[in-house]
């Protein structure tokens, strides 16, 4: 058997690869490299930008309602941005540091993050939304109907509602589709 | 004159891209999905490059990187049905020993190596590469007497279904 084994090794180490272009993967790499360093100083500085224009443009000095709502909308916005960062460059992609179970197993944890994010912390992002743009129209609404100002908050809170439900049904079932087979097909290996 | 992390990545890519691309063609059903994964494994490779700590042994970290990368790739590619068979007009061995035995040897190896399990595939692969045991414990994260008692399974298993008449 051990002389058969050894023509296999032999078999499998004769096959040749085919040569890569080093310098130009190199180069893609060190663009990719500063593509996502790019994307990551965006994403840090896009929020406290947002933040600062809402504060800016809204009076938030004349109505602690105003400045309540833009306190929550600031807090539901860095929440989700700290989500964000964290699925993206979690520790769980240092697929060097550990051996192939650990690795299923923090890919596996991964994926379900992910998954956590969209069917679960995305409504609550959602419900801090609409408390925060329903403060602010109940200040800004003020000199219309109490039936005019009903209507509005209603058709504001459905209308988001709406639009974050579908949008959320509509990742959950891309990660159904692309997560999780892999997810399952993940835990098969780790019980294999 | 070349930084340092690029003159070290080429010393790695010279001295381990033979073994990471049939490692890919292990893992994946054709060429193209090959390529794709080889090219994974060395933007992964680039990326951790700098957190590789000397004490430990390049090849384990390497392959660490290459298995685990090829793991997740294959289980993405799992959601399309398997197909083990080797795809026309697949030039994997060298022209000048090329011969149509050794390509239906060559396919019955990459279909004996898809038919195992997962933890035993990475085996089989490492294996073939004449990897150490200890090397393929720290990989696989199993120990080093599990692994011998997986090694002589597998290399029946593969040496029986190339030769299954014991030729």
């Amino acid at each position: 058997m051990e002389n058969n084994f050894e023509d296999i090794q032999k078999l499998w180490q004769d096959q040749q690869p085919v040569n890569f272009d080093l310098k130009d993967l190199i180069a893609g790499m060190k663009k990719t490299e500063a593509k996502q360093r790019r994307e990551l100083w965006f994403m840090a500085i896009i929020t406290p930008l947002t933040i600062g224009f809402l504060f800016w443009s809204m009076p938030w000095r004349e109505s602690l309602g105003i400045e309540i709502s833009l306190y929550i909308i600031a807090i539901a916005m860095i929440w989700v941005v700290g989500l964000a960062i964290r699925s993206k460059i979690s520790s769980n992609d240092s697929s060097e540091r550990f051996t192939n179970s650990e690795y299923l197993k923090t890919q596996i944890k991964k994926l379900n993050y992910r998954y956590q994010i969209a069917k679960k912390h995305m409504y609550g992002y959602t419900v801090l939304l609409l408390i925060a743009l329903n403060i602010s129209y109940f200040v800004l609404l003020e000199p219309l109907e109490t039936f005019t100002r009903i209507g509005i908050h209603l058709a504001l809170t459905l209308a988001i509602a709406t639009f974050m439900h579908w949008q959320m049904k509509k990742r959950v079932k891309k990660y159904d589709r692309e997560l999780k087979p892999m997810i399952e097909q993940m835990k098969a290996m780790l019980a294999n | 004159m070349k930084p340092t992390k690029e003159l070290a990545f080429e010393n790695l890519y010279k001295s381990h891209k033979d073994k990471i691309f049939r490692l890919c063609l292990g893992f994946v059903k054709d060429r193209d999905l090959a390529h794709d994964l080889f090219q994974e494994i060395l933007i992964k490779l680039w990326k951790h490059l700098d957190s590789f700590r000397s004490e430990s042994d390049i090849s384990t970290w390497i392959y660490r990187v290459a298995y685990n990368t090829a793991i997740s790739f294959s289980a993405k590619e799992k959601r399309q049905p398997m197909n083990t068979e080797l795809p026309d007009g697949l030039d994997l061995v060298d022209p000048e020993n090329s011969s149509h035995e050794k390509e239906l040897q060559l396919q019955k190896l990459y279909e004996a190596i898809n038919s195992l399990t997962e933890t035993d595939r990475v085996i089989a692969m490492l294996l073939l590469e004449n990897t150490p045991y200890k090397t393929i414990a720290d990989v696989t994260g199993i120990t080093e007497n599990y692994v011998a008692v997986k090694v002589n399974r597998i290399k029946a298993t593969l040496t029986q279904k190339l030769n299954p008449h014991g030729k």
